[in-house]
């Protein structure tokens, strides 16, 4: 249906004024008898004046007020403490020529490299050494035995293991996808890590006994995540991509397929 | 059909800007004190839509109008105001949504409990404070990506032009310009669905 000569972005640049004579003038007559091109202004009419009457100017005197008061007050506050950054630099210019500079098979240079190692060898026993908790490393992760969970390679909707990563001490990430394009990412952590919540809408729901949140998705009825804990360890299944349906998105019952397979799996697994 | 006036400030708006910002270069604070009457409302209005905080945005509006008194050096003989005050709104906005950010991390178990508590809550970003009954406008506008939410305010709302917010978010025209219609596209899509659905 959306059709015409005119992109809405060169639309936006004639409604703002910014096309030269010649192309005005050209836009200017074109959305006249263009039907595209006027649905399109009515539309950005339409979000202005519905972000304009829903927000109407705050009854600010008060405040505006109080930041006066203040500005009066200190008129002349402290100018922000201007960056380093060209000293900075021409003290590692300085440090990276010596480094380069040094001749290769001087004692000194042996020396340079011993001190480097040791500091780079005490930040990382400063740094890692406390971080990691008491258990066992297990495919690069630390959980406790008990804990230690590889989730199956296929899943329910012909999704199939593709990559397994472990990006942290305490997370393991296992992708997969199916030839209809559907990815997801299944991470599992330690429960008592928490999750880290970037959903708006959130909804709780019952695989058997366990409790899952759903994190929605926009489109009704979809699912852009799910969590659940079991076993001492908190899951999170993230759908990366779900091409379908007509606009997209993996609805929740084929997911709650995927969360039962898993739950089943895992369960299966501890028990053994 | 007459050819669209020309948006962003007009002369008069321009010719007070020049004057303004000259003399509060020099920290003369009454000047800057009539920036303040101009665009208070509006800075905090964008703000307010940005972030769905009332408190939030009363809070970045006044720390924004007194980060830019305290730079006011640093504005460019050539360059306005407003955007210069919205460009620094912005970051502090940005800066204050990363610190919320890292803050985020809950327990499940304690998120469970919250949400069997209402049994359908809508989680805010920042603090999982909820809020039922959202303005719809307000609850499209949290789908909207950050950027495309911020281009489309600039544009809609705070009246920039594409060229002002290219200069305003250092990005070339053209993709000021995408921003703004895939933003308005995304809008109007969301707003018409969730008001057909509540109808409904």
């Amino acid at each position: 249906m959306r059709e015409c000569d005119v992109a809405a972005e060169e639309l936006l640049a004639y409604l703002d004024g910014c096309l030269d004579g010649e192309r005005e003038a050209y836009v200017a007559h074109h959305v006249k008898v263009c039907p595209v091109c006027q649905i399109r202004q009515a539309e950005l009419e339409e979000t202005k004046q519905l972000l304009k009457v829903s927000t109407p100017l705050p009854n600010d005197e008060i405040e505006r007020s109080q930041l006066k008061a203040e500005i009066l007050r200190n008129p002349h506050p402290p100018l922000p403490r201007r960056r380093r950054r060209p000293l900075l630099m021409v003290v590692l210019a300085v440090l990276l020529s010596l480094i380069l500079l040094w001749p290769a098979d001087s004692s000194a240079n042996l020396q340079l490299g011993r001190v480097v190692r040791g500091v780079v060898a005490q930040v990382e026993k400063s740094l890692l050494g406390r971080r990691e908790p008491p258990g066992d490393r297990i495919s690069g992760v630390l959980f406790r035995d008990s804990q230690a969970f590889v989730p199956p390679a296929e899943l329910p909707l012909g999704l199939r293991l593709s990559d397994r990563a472990t990006p942290g001490p305490r997370r393991v990430e296992s992708h997969y996808r199916s030839e209809s394009g559907v990815e997801i990412l299944v991470v599992q952590g330690p429960a008592d890590q928490g999750l880290a919540l970037g959903w708006r809408d959130v909804e709780l729901v019952y695989v058997g006994d366990t409790e899952v949140l759903w994190l929605k998705d926009p489109r009704r009825g979809n699912v852009a995540g799910m969590a659940w804990e079991r076993h001492g360890i908190l899951f999170e299944l993230l759908v990366l991509n779900a091409p379908q349906g007509n606009e997209g998105g993996l609805p929740l019952e084929e997911t709650l397929l995927i969360v039962r397979h898993i739950i089943a799996a895992h369960d299966a697994a501890s028990s053994e | 059909m007459n050819p669209p006036p020309r948006r962003g400030l007009d002369h008069d708006a321009i010719h007070t800007e020049r004057r303004l910002s000259t003399a509060s270069r020099s920290r003369d604070a009454d000047t800057f004190n009539e920036f303040v009457d101009q665009y208070y409302a509006p800075l905090r209005r964008y703000l307010l839509r940005l972030t769905g905080d009332p408190e939030l945005a009363a809070d970045l509006t006044q720390e924004a109008f007194l980060k830019a008194y305290s730079r006011i050096e640093q504005l460019a003989d050539d360059e306005a105001f407003r955007p210069w005050l919205y460009r620094i709104a912005l970051n502090l906005a940005r800066m204050e949504f990363r610190r919320r950010q890292r803050r985020r991390v809950l327990s499940l178990e304690w998120l469970i409990e919250s949400v069997r508590g209402i049994g359908h809550w809508l989680v805010r970003p920042d603090d999982m404070v909820t809020v039922p009954t959202r303005d719809l406008v307000q609850q499209v506008l949290d789908e909207l990506s950050p950027t495309l939410r911020e281009a489309l305010l600039l544009h809609r709302l705070a009246g920039f032009t594409s060229e002002e917010i290219a200069r305003l978010l250092n990005i070339s025209p053209e993709a000021a310009r995408k921003r703004v219609t895939r933003a308005v596209q995304r809008f109007q899509a969301l707003y018409h669905e969730r008001a057909g659905a509540r109808e409904e």
